[in-house]
């Protein structure tokens, strides 16, 4: 097998600034502007496990539906992290980070995926599995779907002049995450909304991708990376962090997790918002289809470690002094109107509104 | 770098305009019922309606050709039908 590639200088940028170069086959790294190092390589000594390290978290995991059909239509025999990440660029719809050639003058106007159109063949691939149009794959491989998160089938699709995410998921999982955007929005979070829309033939689910060139999402998992742990929970440092840099929008997540009892929330699917390279806040909630799941509120609560309801004493409690500040009061009005039930039951079960009002009405 | 000296802090109102921005809302605690998508589910349901009428069709059909009785015996010669028929899955590229 040719791997040429390991004899190659590559190295990491952010947008056109080089961050650090490197070499596969002798494992070297040279750093050139280690304040521009994507925070999950922070805080961690300078060798070549960095790049292990940004490629291992970049990449699809395994146990994506149709992993293995898109790395077969990427052409990609060596499926090491690091050579997945260098035939994709490691572009994503996440950040501005990707590698190119360090001997070639490759710019991020000419590759990044927000401006320039990317291979609708793999993302059909990814979403159906059809291998169909496999061989009209360009040898460039040009594409978001390699450094995408999570475990379901999905896409990313370009219509009317936006990116989507296309999501194939069962129409319960669907109406879940178009409900619970209402809910969002009578708390007062920021949330992504989602349709229902036939795809290539499946039921899916269909968001706009909120990320561009001003705008990044850096995920919990990077924050964890920072303090050195993968453990997420109350006590932890990540939790602190998230409580210093938006108290009040951090607490209405869990709320709002509380509330549609969300089982999901892990280190993928939350984040913060970097505008224009610094973090403002929480990143818009994305990603409810495990909500509405008929799970009890004793169940165990991702970001916390702790139950549901556990988490909602914690907040009403330590963190009272933000909690208070909450209006649940007119939180309570909304959901419970006839017009937010009216809407509710055109997604979900009368059972399941009852049920999410016992919890709305303790908080 | 200390992971504290990326954060900036802003108001409420300049991180609302950001979001605003970026979802064309502003997330202020009330309801914009406006883009519920009804169409979409009334979509979602026909084609699940269809689906089930389809079915019934096909199994009437089958039961025909075939001087069956029950509906399972039907589903049974479904892939002998469709080979007799020449019934390929159809191909749905694109939006609905």
């Amino acid at each position: 097998m040719n791997k040429l590639y390991q004899k190659i200088e590559y190295c990491l940028k952010y947008r056109n600034d080089i961050v650090f170069k490197f070499n596969i086959d002798q494992k070297t790294i040279v750093m050139v502007n280690s304040n521009l190092l994507p925070i999950s390589l922070q805080n961690k000594p300078v060798s070549f496990d960095l790049v292990q390290k940004f490629c291992s978290d970049r990449i699809l995991t395994l146990n994506r539906g149709y992993c293995k059909e898109i790395l077969t239509a990427c052409g990609i025999e060596d499926q090491s992290d690091i050579n997945i990440c260098i035939m994709c660029r490691a572009l994503s719809f996440r950040d501005n980070y990707w590698i190119s050639r360090t001997n070639k003058k490759e710019t991020w106007e000419e590759f990044n995926l927000y401006n320039n159109n990317f291979s609708l063949n793999i993302s059909h691939i990814a979403l159906t599995g059809n291998m169909q149009h496999a061989d009209m794959v360009d040898d460039k491989v040009f594409t978001g779907e390699l450094t995408g998160k999570g475990t379901k089938a999905k896409c990313y699709y370009r219509t009317d002049n936006k990116v989507v995410m296309i999501k194939n998921e069962t129409r319960a999982e669907i109406l879940s995450e178009v409900i619970t955007y209402y809910i969002a929005q009578a708390l007062g979070i920021a949330c992504s909304r989602y349709e229902i829309r036939n795809m290539f033939g499946k039921e899916c689910s269909v968001c706009e991708i909120l990320t561009c060139d001003d705008r990044e999402l850096v995920p919990c998992r990077d924050i964890l990376s920072y303090y050195n742990t993968n453990q997420m929970n109350y006590q932890g440092e990540y939790y602190a962090f998230f409580m210093k840099v938006d108290p009040i929008n951090f607490i209405r997540m869990q709320i709002l997790d509380y509330v549609v009892l969300n089982t999901d929330r892990n280190r993928d699917n939350f984040g913060l918002l970097v505008y224009r390279g610094k973090m403002l806040g929480m990143y818009p909630l994305f990603d409810h289809d495990s909500c509405f799941k008929g799970k009890s509120p004793n169940g165990n609560y991702f970001p916390t470690g702790i139950t549901f309801s556990k988490t909602l004493e914690l907040l009403k409690t330590k963190y009272y002094r933000y909690y208070s500040t909450i209006d649940t009061v007119r939180f309570r009005e909304i959901i419970g109107s006839s017009t937010f039930k009216e809407t509710f039951l055109k997604c979900k079960s009368a059972e399941e509104y009852d049920s999410m009002m016992r919890r709305v009405n303790n908080l | 770098m200390v992971i504290g000296s990326l954060t900036v802090p802003v108001s409420e109102e300049e991180r609302n305009d950001i979001i605003e921005n970026m979802l064309g809302k502003r997330f202020d605690g009330n309801i914009d019922y406006g883009d519920f998508d009804e169409c979409g589910l009334i979509n979602a349901s026909k084609r699940e309606a269809a689906k089930e009428e389809i079915l019934s069709y096909m199994i009437q059909k089958i039961k025909e050709e075939y001087h069956l009785a029950d509906d399972g015996e039907a589903l049974l010669k479904w892939d002998e039908y469709k080979t007799k028929h020449n019934l390929l899955p159809g191909e749905n590229y694109g939006n609905e």
